[in-house]
């Protein structure tokens, strides 16, 4: 953590190309965790510039307590959350999904065979992260894109380790199991 | 044969850990069943780690610097504007009252601007309404409508928020 502290330091003191290379080094963090969780794409890109914003205004108040990665992807998920609140786009059992959730997408009576006809096996992954629940997304996101641990995911979303574990598991079994229902299994090794 | 459950395996995919993995790994040798189900959770676990599909906006950084510095400078460049608009409208609105109840008043007009607004705008401001009829009291109201639309309109440059378009490239 001690080599976060230069670039902070050069950023409080008003070096604007310091924050200039702070923004490139998070970019790809931001994006995934705003794309991942914001289904409207106008609204996207100006989320991403307050996300930011709110970093800037408040990275004073940063105290390296966590890896600045970890403090950055709490900014963004809290920016997307209250935006989500705002738009009353957010709902409960998209923000804590019980155990009942994931069960029910699969037999929401779409079958992915016929869907899937045609389609690349990446992009009918996307399409099938899409229609997860909001802390299911926003989980596999952080842990494969990110690769953090269950405890900074924890530490992100405010959930137990053991909750961010459970979702994680469940949302890969679900995905694999959508997945070879709607192709062979050498399309989706290749 | 009791075959690898999907946690199990998702688990020997996340924490590696050479005790727990050497019943695993000693299960896969003999279970074609279960390293196909590994070859799968391996194959998935590789595209959701693929961030090919997401699109990242060029010169990000950029824009949100521009962001910051408009906001800042239109702040800094326009209120002084706006305050002089704001202020003549109110100059505008005294002379007129003052022009318009008594031209003799016009040095007491003066005078009441530049008091305490609470102490002696009111006692002044009642006493021009008591003079004012007629085509007088017509031109008064076109004065303060001007008065109020040229602050309404100071108002909204004051708090307009421009934001800069992104376009998005494939990164």
């Amino acid at each position: 953590m001690d080599n976060e502290r230069g670039p902070v330091e050069q950023i409080l003191a008003g070096d604007k190309d310091a924050f200039a290379r702070f923004i490139d080094r998070y970019k790809a963090l931001v994006v995934h965790v705003v794309y991942r969780m914001i289904p409207n794409r106008e609204d996207r890109e100006d989320i991403l510039q307050e996300v930011f914003m709110k970093i800037y205004r408040s990275l004073a108040g940063f105290r390296f307590e966590s890896k600045l990665s970890t403090w950055v992807a709490r900014v963004a998920y809290n920016t997307c959350v209250n935006h989500l609140n705002k738009k009353r786009e957010l709902l409960l059992e998209e923000f804590r999904p019980d155990l009942e959730t994931l069960d029910e997408l699969a037999g929401d009576g779409e079958r992915p065979d016929q869907s899937a006809e045609g389609m690349d096996v990446s992009l009918r992954l996307r399409a099938e992260i899409e229609k997860l629940p909001l802390a299911y997304r926003t989980i596999l996101t952080l842990y494969h894109l990110e690769e953090m641990s269950y405890k900074e995911i924890g530490e992100i979303m405010g959930l137990p380790e053991g909750t961010v574990k459970s979702y994680l598991f469940r949302a890969r079994k679900h995905l694999k199991a959508r997945l070879l229902s709607g192709y062979r299994r050498e399309d989706l090794w290749s | 044969m009791r075959h690898l459950t999907d946690e199990e395996i998702q688990a020997y995919l996340d924490t590696p850990s050479e005790e727990a993995d050497a019943d695993v790994r000693h299960h896969l040798e003999t279970c074609e069943r279960c390293r196909k189900a590994l070859a799968d959770y391996r194959a998935l676990y590789r595209r959701l780690g693929d961030d090919a599909a997401f699109v990242f906006p060029p010169d990000l950084a950029k824009s949100v610097l521009t962001r910051m510095g408009l906001e800042r400078r239109r702040r800094r460049l326009t209120l002084p504007g706006d305050l002089v608009i704001v202020v003549s409208a109110i100059a505008l609105m005294l002379i007129g009252i003052s022009v318009l109840g008594d031209l003799g008043s016009l040095f007491d007009a003066a005078s009441a601007a530049m008091r305490p607004i609470l102490e002696y705008s009111t006692p002044h401001l009642a006493a021009a309404r008591d003079r004012i009829t007629g085509a007088d009291f017509t031109v008064t109201i076109l004065v303060y409508g001007a008065a109020i639309l040229a602050a309404l309109w100071a108002m909204d440059r004051a708090f307009e928020r421009r934001r800069p378009t992104i376009t998005h490239q494939r990164r």
